[in-house]
């Protein structure tokens, strides 16, 4: 009796961006030139590939900066819409190994070495029957055997939204139990579930400069004032799901004639609005926060 | 001698609704937020398989008069099938390999309402086992037919992946997840 194992690579300098075996759902995948070949830079976008993986050995061949504040990058395998997984996480400025089955979770955090930061490493995730480990430059860093390790199909998964943009020199993939590529309609449209480690950032960056100088007398008063409101499609937001809305307002003023009782008020509407909400738990975490910054030219 | 099986899922949210990989018998589904809808709508899938293990993931509401759907596999050519079927409130285990058929009334769970809910029909040389969230519901094997003196009913032809919604009311399918193929062949 013979065990047929299957393997294959992908290599953007001979496949480039091929949507015919990867689905983009969010953002622009590039093609960028690198050292010794072309790199696949992920900048605030997600891919899945289209095939259907059972258990297997996949090296990633990666450069990213460390991890910190607002990153959100996920490299590994996952059925998306069941959120099985089992993949590398960062959030914030954590490094860790996840897994789940769809129901029961896993996570294990991994001191991040500060060597990794802008270099070429190999983020490996050896998945195999109750268990999958998890290496870095080959030295393993956590182990997960339990009830999160899924035995469902799952296919190769990347996103990247962080300080700096995360390259993809090289994907290895051995000892597959089980291969089918899918096929897909790449034009379709939907809309993503926000699920647990997920981040939703909106932004936005309000300038209000003022050309000319101006006397600002005792009884004066500068009103900026702002309505900014969103609506979102969410869905079951979770426990762990962290939604932040920022703004950064700055100013640019010639004021010099500032006398004591002026006044200067920056005031701010954020508003929330959602639609299909079916389960928001009391505990869910949404910070509203803001920067207000007056500069004057030295 | 090599044994290997097949495994494969769909997910609307990465593969939309893709007619090279669907056929549409009826009505116009369409993907609505990471979900596929269907409404008085009928889909085939191209492959082949003999057997397998499909889990579907199906978000519907609970029986009531007037409804018609049915998910699992199908063989449209000789009338082979193992599917869940709704028709009016009953829910049932439908099994047929073209010649005698079986039907088991499963109680419909109000917990399943309008919840994104896994029906499972693991199909095997000689069995078929059907599961909703994990509770087998439903179990009919030909040694148990062969033993009541009746004839044997589990398909051994290949069958296609099929769900048909008539009768107006919404399926909504999150994924389908097919293990075990022995075999599968995609045509097109």
């Amino acid at each position: 009796m013979a065990n047929q194992f299957i393997n294959f690579t992908y290599n953007p300098t001979r496949d480039g961006f091929n949507l015919n075996t990867w689905r983009q759902f969010i953002g622009d995948p590039t093609i960028v030139p690198g050292p010794t070949g072309d790199w696949l830079s992920l900048d605030a976008a997600a891919i899945i590939h289209y095939g259907d993986i059972l258990r297997c050995d996949v090296s990633f061949g990666v450069n990213m900066a460390g991890p910190v504040a607002g990153d959100d990058r996920t490299i590994g395998l996952v059925l998306y819409n069941k959120n099985c997984y089992a993949y590398f996480k960062v959030v914030g400025d954590v490094f860790s190994a996840e897994t789940s089955d769809g129901t029961n979770t896993n996570s294990v955090v991994i001191d991040w070495d500060p060597l990794w930061s802008a270099a070429d490493i190999v983020l490996r995730v050896k998945w195999e029957a109750g268990t999958v480990t998890f290496f870095v430059n080959g030295v393993q860093q956590a182990a997960i055997n339990d009830v999160s390790v899924t035995g469902d199909p799952m296919s190769l998964y990347l996103t990247s939204d962080a300080s700096g943009a995360l390259l993809v020199k090289y994907i290895i993939v051995k000892s597959v139990q089980s291969f089918v590529m899918s096929q897909g309609n790449s034009n379709s449209v939907f809309a993503l579930n926000v699920k647990e480690h997920d981040h939703l950032r909106l932004t936005e960056v309000v300038t209000v400069r003022h050309a000319a100088a101006m006397a600002v007398s005792v009884n004066s008063g500068i009103n900026l004032s702002e309505n900014f409101s969103k609506t979102l499609p969410l869905i079951g937001i979770n426990k762990s799901d962290t939604i932040n809305i920022s703004e950064d307002t700055t100013m640019f003023t010639d004021l010099y004639h500032q006398s004591v009782s002026d006044s200067l008020d920056i005031t701010e509407e954020v508003t929330i609005q959602k639609d299909e909400l079916d389960i928001l738990p009391v505990n869910d975490p949404i910070n509203i926060s803001e920067e207000t910054t007056i500069s004057e030219p030295a | 001698m090599a044994n290997q099986f097949f495994n494969f899922y769909y997910d609307p949210a990465r593969q939309g609704y893709d007619t090279n990989t669907w056929t549409t018998l009826s009505g116009a589904p369409v993907v609505a937020g990471s979900q596929l809808s269907l409404s008085s709508a009928a889909i085939m899938h191209f492959a082949d398989l003999l057997p397998g293990d499909a889990v579907f993931s199906v978000n519907i509401d609970a029986p009531a008069a007037g409804d018609d759907i049915k998910f699992g596999f199908s063989n449209s050519l000789q009338g082979s099938y193992l599917y869940f079927q709704i028709v009016d409130d009953v829910l049932t285990a439908e099994i047929s390999n073209g010649i005698t058929t079986s039907s088991t009334v499963i109680d419909w769970d109000a917990s399943w309402t309008n919840t994104n809910t896994e029906f499972r029909i693991k199909w095997e040389a000689g069995m078929a086992t059907f599961a909703i969230g994990g509770v087998q519901k439903a179990c009919v094997t030909d040694v148990d037919a062969i033993d009541k003196g009746d004839d044997i009913i589990i398909p051994n032809d290949p069958l296609s992946l099929y769900i048909s919604t008539l009768g107006g009311k919404a399926l909504l399918l999150n994924y389908i997840i097919v293990k075990s193929i022995q075999s599968s062949t995609l045509l097109e």
